[in-house]
């Protein structure tokens, strides 16, 4: 049976890769790029509840429309980006409760609105992020950068992270399960041990990958001629960009 | 009439930290022909072919394409040439088996024309089901035909391939053999490295054997495989008569 720590990286790999792809809907890249960048950006800095539920609303009707077979990743990455935020965030929400009730003066505390604010920033934003890139796939993302000529060393180093990290985990997996194969004597202390030699390991792998892959990525690059791409607006760009503009018009305006 | 292809004269090379592994490499390769190179595991036919495909610069010698030095030339000449490495995760680097083919085919044609040679690479490899697929999760076998489409999509006239055969069914081994074969019989020049006396003595027209970094043989294919001395440097064994 897989331990927990093989189930997680093996989940990750797979919710990466489908990051990746996503569902293969052709947006204008650069049109979705900016709205992406934009919603995620606002999602992260807005502190009004109003444009919170609405960049959720939108991210949830976007997820169902363009990508609902994906539905249940773009939940879990929610919920566990909320899980976490709330259990980073006990300490804050601790010491307003005992603030409130003046057991004693915890110091300074900040205010429920401040806090509720702190737990909603990057749910938000992780929300918004994630229905965009499950509709849209990484390679949307990473068109976009290189439409609005974004350094290519960036694009690549981007779009290399996004293609390695499944792989990363894989290799991580089966190095746990070949560690876990030769560990005979039940001692937790051994256990940690040998597993823990797992991410030297897996260091020393990424970098002999990374030069391995240099070598092919510039055994096939031939200098920089490369044709510029003709970029087309469609409907669904324009239902994009109309959604992005009226949630950024509703944050300035209220 | 054949043409100098590529030419190595006295080429040294050794990764940092290590001892040498090319300790005076003398090559020729001509278009029209088919080289092998042979050797025991670990004695650089790797580290020759990435050396030629001008990927690792010599210590000292030089390597010439087309009678010019190969260093002036990059990565423009890269172009003209193919290299399919030993391990298809080693050269996979895109997110769809489509745009592993089209990566290099993009820097060559014109917008219009590369579906186009992207779906004939495809078809000629049997990968057109699975084009919009990720090249990691297709099997072993799978992985090494997205690396050869991805070459042969571009159609160099000097390819380099290392271990062709390696975790190949005979079937599929069969298919490498005649695209070999007609590869070489479209002028172009193939360099590969092999284990496999049987595929070698098949496709090779010459072959070298790799003995203490330099390179011994260069004759007839036929004459050397036929030599228990040149088998012995190559360690490899004859498993039929030629």
């Amino acid at each position: 049976m897989k331990g927990l720590t093989e189930r997680f990286l093996e989940e990750v790999g797979e919710d990466l890769a489908f990051f990746n792809t996503g569902a293969g809907n052709t947006f204008n890249p650069i049109i979705f790029l900016v709205s992406t960048l934009a919603l995620t950006v606002l999602a992260s800095f807005n502190s009004k509840t109003l444009v919170s539920l609405l960049i959720i609303l939108f991210s949830f009707t976007f997820i169902i429309v363009f990508n609902p077979s994906s539905f249940k990743l773009w939940l879990k990455v929610i919920l566990f980006t909320f899980t976490w935020t709330l259990l980073v965030s006990l300490p804050l929400i601790a010491s307003y409760w005992v603030n409130q009730f003046r057991w004693f003066s915890a110091g300074e505390h900040l205010s429920s609105t401040e806090i509720k604010s702190f737990l909603m920033k990057p749910t938000t934003a992780s929300a918004v992020f994630t229905s965009m890139l499950l509709a849209g796939g990484g390679g949307s993302f990473i068109m976009g950068l290189s439409a609005v000529k974004a350094p290519k060393e960036i694009v690549r180093a981007l779009s290399s992270t996004l293609v390695f990290i499944p792989i990363l985990t894989k290799d991580a997996c089966r190095m746990l399960a070949a560690r876990e194969a030769r560990i005979i004597k039940k001692s937790v202390p051994l256990s940690w041990k040998i597993l823990s030699t797992v991410v030297g390991d897996l260091i020393l792998r990424g970098f002999e990958r990374a030069e391995r892959i240099n070598r092919a990525v510039s055994a096939r690059t031939f200098g920089d001629n490369i044709e510029g791409q003709v970029l087309n607006v469609g409907a669904l760009d324009a239902i994009l960009l109309l959604s992005t503009t009226l949630i950024l018009t509703i944050y300035f305006i209220f | 009439m054949c043409t100098m292809l590529l030419k190595m004269n006295n080429v040294h090379f050794k990764y940092p930290g290590e001892p040498e592994v090319l300790k005076g490499v003398n090559f020729n390769a001509d278009l029209g022909e088919v080289v092998a190179i042979v050797g025991p595991t670990g004695c650089g036919k790797t580290t020759f072919l990435l050396t030629a495909a001008g990927l690792l610069e010599p210590c000292a010698g030089e390597v010439l394409f087309n009678d010019k030095p190969l260093k002036g030339q990059l990565p423009m000449v890269r172009r003209e040439i193919g290299l399919v490495f030993q391990d298809p995760d080693d050269q996979i680097f895109n997110p769809t088996v489509y745009e592993e083919i089209a990566f290099a085919v993009k820097q060559i044609f014109p917008k219009h024309l590369v579906e186009g040679k992207v779906m004939e690479a495809a078809e000629r490899f049997g990968l057109k089901n699975v084009l919009n697929r990720s090249p990691f999760r297709l099997s072993v076998g799978q992985r090494r035909l997205v690396t050869f489409a991805s070459i042969f999509a571009y159609n160099p006239i000097l390819l380099l391939l290392d271990e062709p055969t390696a975790n190949l069914s005979s079937k599929m081994v069969e298919e490498i053999v005649n695209l070999i074969k007609e590869y070489r019989v479209g002028g172009k020049c193939i360099i590969l490295t092999s284990h496999d006396y049987n595929f070698v003595a098949k496709v090779a027209d010459r072959v070298y054997a790799f003995s203490e970094g330099k390179l011994v043989g260069g004759d007839d294919v036929i004459r050397l495989l036929n030599d228990k001395a040149f088998l012995e440097i190559a360690e490899m064994s004859a498993s039929q008569d030629l």
